[in-house]
């Protein structure tokens, strides 16, 4: 059997999703014949699909790129296992230089509009599938590109005529549906939008893009949710400066009210409910998902749609803020001060975020930081509430809990975005 | 409005003028179609078919729409009443034959379309069918000098070194019977009542003009035991088995041809009463719109065929196919005559772990092991998992033998210890399959996954 042979049956058993299999004949091929490239770089393709060896996968890939740089394939499967590996940026340089290799090739242009896409840059992604979609009309990953990035550069209409069509014209395809589905999510039709989610997953079980869907289409049939995901929805569009920009004025606004109201009561009436709405919104921002999430182990539909961390997230969460209503309840008998009740209520509110933040994370490292940074919190929050309990003044401790928290809120943000390196 | 819209809605008035121009409401309907309104397009026909009810142009163009929009049962019935002597419907019908992977029937009656107007003649259906197209053109390979021919649906090629057909593999009696596979109680006896009483008790299924055929589909975790069932099937009604498993038909993709397969179910014909096994069968009837190239195509279409036995008896041919990702597979291999009953080969239950355990342990310095006990720590064990724990706990013992001097026969704790490092496979496996019974359980075929992860 010739080597082009081997490849050919290399490439059905991949085909075919037996990544095992296909190593096998790899490795059988590279014994004969070291030097072949394109053995090299689907060798280390198939290994890529065990995460715990993307390393090796790397190495092999690299040796193909070495032994034959001008095949644009072997940069594309380059790029594929860089952005497994989330090097994002060296993901873009291969696959540029597939596409300067062969320009008129599709894949290459989705997966260069997807990489875009990781990087918020929408625009040019939008560029980029475009540009694949001219070479060829329907190329699954650069239609559902498009589609993803016209919704998040806020042409939402345009997002579901694109998906609509999509579907017309590949509907076996499960990416399709779950690309409509977003889009329709996005334009407020959730029930069509929950349709396409599950038609989606009829089709391919596994589809965790559907899933995802699926869970965020069930919470907007709530109105709660729906408000403050159209919110939060919003807030993602805008430019991450402009959203720090916002997010920052207005709690310097709000503190200004509130001092402002401290020295002027008859102000009290407007700025309290501001101040709580706030608060709120910020809350949301953080829990929003493992909150409501709480609610859909409930849903006939729903419950088997969660995954095993989720559970996880919206139990402790859940746990947290019924943990916090109890001992407010008991602080306020044992003190006899009803008011007295909401401060541990509001701290196990706080309480959350740090949780959140856990299950968010993940880097290795961040997750561990940000397990400790919870318990931390969580060992704070008890001392108070026994000190509360017993009845001793511990002002300073609910300061810098208050306070750690807010600080909590940026540093979270930096830890969520750690990506893990392999 | 943009401009397609006022050109749409042009055509729309001039077609609702001029209701009897084919030619227009042809290119009207067809705008549509490829602008991908089918919506629009339906109405506007249903719009026209009420006056002019009757005609057939206009039906034609709405089995169109429909075998556009994948209403493959709509197309179908609209174009059978009106194919009689209405050629275009029947070129229209073998696509649809085509796609109800009926490639035979689909190539007749494009046959006799096409040979009483060549007009109608459409070469890319055409090479699709196999009529008329040289293979090379696909191939692109000159190197190995392949020649090949696309006969009527199937691809005739000729390789050099396999020139003349594949010498005959092995054809295996097996010993092992069903009292020798542990428990599986349900689907053994579903076994026995599809292929092995029509074996044993042959007359009985003749007085009753029962034809003796068709196939089990067993699906399930690897590792619990389809294949040795299939083995042990071959033996208890003392047939001949041949097996065919992922290498075999990876060369069927490759260079090779659908001939290997013909000379496969020929073989088996020539040593009847046969139980045909298909190992990995996803491999061979993955999904046909799951496939890009053509070529697969024309492979799953062949085994359909050989599965109907259209040239060929299949009589007394018992055909069972294994495989892991049932959901792979095309929908059209689980017809009437083909893999007709669908089976589930769970992990083993307890007894059946026990008896596993028992064989396994069997010749090995045992010290009063307590089975029942492992067995019931096993829940989700599959046959090969077992093997691995006695395995690891042999090692175990082997090293600690030889750095202490002193050989120890194995005991219950030993394996208990072992449990905690082995987990079982089969837990991925479910965590899939899972999804799949949940989601795209049409027609209850995986129920018994619901079943048996109690989600039901």
């Amino acid at each position: 059997m010739n080597s082009r042979q081997v490849l050919e049956r290399a490439g059905l058993l991949i085909a075919q999703n037996r990544h095992e299999d296909a190593i096998g004949e790899l490795q059988r091929l590279l014994a004969a014949e070291p030097d072949n490239a394109r053995a090299h770089a689907w060798l280390g393709y198939c290994i890529a699909q065990d995460r715990d060896r993307l390393r090796e996968a790397a190495r092999e890939v690299e040796q193909a790129v070495h032994l034959d740089p001008d095949d644009p394939l072997v940069f594309y499967l380059q790029a594929v296992i860089c952005e497994y590996r989330n090097q994002t940026g060296e993901a873009l340089t291969a696959i540029e230089r597939s596409i300067q290799l062969d320009p008129v090739h599709a894949d290459f242009f989705g997966l260069k509009a997807g990489l875009l896409g990781r990087l918020n840059r929408w625009e040019d992604a939008l560029q980029a599938a475009e540009t694949g979609l001219q070479h060829h009309p329907e190329d699954p990953r650069c239609q559902s590109v498009r589609i993803h990035a016209l919704e998040r550069l806020g042409r939402v209409d345009d997002a579901v005529r694109q998906a609509d069509s999509a579907v017309a014209r590949a509907p076996d395809s499960a990416d399709a549906h779950a690309s409509r589905g977003w889009a329709l999510l996005q334009q407020g039709q959730i029930r069509e939008s929950q349709a396409a989610f599950r038609e989606a997953l009829r089709l391919q079980p596994n589809n965790d893009f559907a899933r995802q869907g699926m869970i965020q289409a069930l919470n907007n049939g709530n109105p709660v949710f729906r408000f403050f995901y159209a919110l939060l929805i919003r807030l993602s569009r805008l430019g991450s400066g402009v959203r720090w920009a916002l997010i920052i004025g207005a709690w310097v606004l709000i503190q200004v009210l509130d001092s402002v109201a401290a020295r002027n009561p008859s102000l009290q009436v407007w700025v309290l409910p501001l101040t709580a709405f706030y608060l709120l919104f910020v809350m949301m921002s953080w829990i929003i998902n493992p909150l409501f999430n709480t609610l859909l182990r409930f849903h006939p539909f729903g419950r088997y749609l969660l995954s095993r961390k989720e559970i996880w997230a919206s139990s402790i969460i859940a746990g947290t803020l019924v943990f916090g209503l109890v001992t407010g309840v008991v602080v306020a008998v044992t003190n006899g001060l009803p008011a007295l009740a909401l401060l541990p209520i509001l701290h196990a509110i706080y309480l959350t975020i740090p949780v959140s933040v856990a299950f968010e994370t993940e880097a290795n490292w961040a997750v561990l930081v940000s397990i400790v940074v919870a318990a931390g919190f969580g060992i704070v929050f008890l001392i108070n509430v026994l000190l509360m309990i017993v009845g001793v003044g511990v002002m300073p401790l609910l300061i810098g809990y208050t306070i750690g928290i807010v600080v909590y809120c940026f540093a979270g943000q930096a830890l969520i975005a750690a990506r893990p390196r392999y | 409005m943009s401009d397609l819209d006022v050109t749409l809605k042009a055509l729309r008035e001039a077609v609702d003028l001029a209701p009897d121009n084919h030619a227009l409401v042809q290119h009207y309907i067809r705008t549509l179609l490829d602008l991908t309104r089918y919506d629009e397009a339906e109405s506007c026909l249903s719009d026209l078919l009420s006056i002019r009810s009757g005609q057939r142009e206009l039906q034609l163009l709405q089995a169109e729409v429909f075998y556009r929009q994948g209403k493959n049962s709509h197309a179908m019935a609209i174009v059978e009443t009106i194919s009689g002597d209405f050629l275009p419907a029947q070129v229209l019908m073998a696509r649809l034959l085509y796609r109800a992977g009926e490639v035979q029937r689909a190539v007749q009656v494009y046959r006799l379309a096409v040979d009483q107007d060549e007009r109608l003649a459409d070469p890319a259906f055409a090479s699709l069918l196999g009529i008329g197209m040289d293979w090379d053109e696909e191939a692109e390979d000159d190197e190995v000098g392949e020649a090949a021919e696309v006969v009527e649906g199937r691809i005739r090629q000729a390789v050099g070194e396999t020139d003349g057909g594949q010498p005959d593999r092995e054809v295996e009696k097996p010993k092992v019977r069903f009292e020798d596979v542990g428990g599986m109680e349900a689907v053994k006896e579903q076994i026995r009542v599809k292929i092995i009483y029509p074996v044993t008790h042959a007359d009985m299924y003749a007085a009753y003009g029962k034809q003796v055929g068709g196939g089990i589909l067993m699906f399930g975790p690897p590792g619990c035991g389809k294949t040795y069932l299939a083995r042990a099937t071959a033996g208890e009604v003392d047939a001949a088995f041949l097996s065919i498993g992922i290498n075999d038909v990876l060369d069927m993709w490759i260079g090779n041809s659908e001939r290997n397969l013909h000379e496969f179910f020929e073989q088996a014909r020539r040593n009847r009463p046969c139980v045909v096994f298909f190992d990995e069968v996803d491999a061979l009837g993955a999904s046909r719109s799951d496939m890009r190239q053509s070529a697969g195509r024309h492979l799953v279409n062949q085994f359909l065929a050989e599965l109907d036995g259209l040239e060929s008896d299949n009589q007394g041919l018992l055909i069972l196919g294994a495989t892991n990702a049932p959901w792979h597979i095309d929908s059209a291999f689980r017809r009437p005559g083909r893999f007709d009953r669908v089976l589930f080969v769970p992990p083993p239950d307890a007894a059946a772990r026990e008896e596993i355990l028992r064989i396994k342990l069997a010749g090995k310095p045992v010290d009063d092991v307590n089975i029942a006990k492992i067995a019931a720590r096993t829940k989700d064990f599959s046959g090969a998992d077992l093997q691995a724990v006695v395995d690891t706990a042999i090692e175990g013992k082997l090293q600690q033998a030889i750095q202490t001097g002193k050989p120890t026969p194995l005991k219950t704790a030993d394996l208990l210890n072992v449990l905690k490092q082995v987990r079982p496979t089969t837990r991925e496996w479910f965590a899939s399959a899972r999804n799949h019974a949940l989601y795209a359980n049409q027609g209850g075929v995986y129920d018994e996954i619901l079943e048996y992860l109690n989600l039901k």
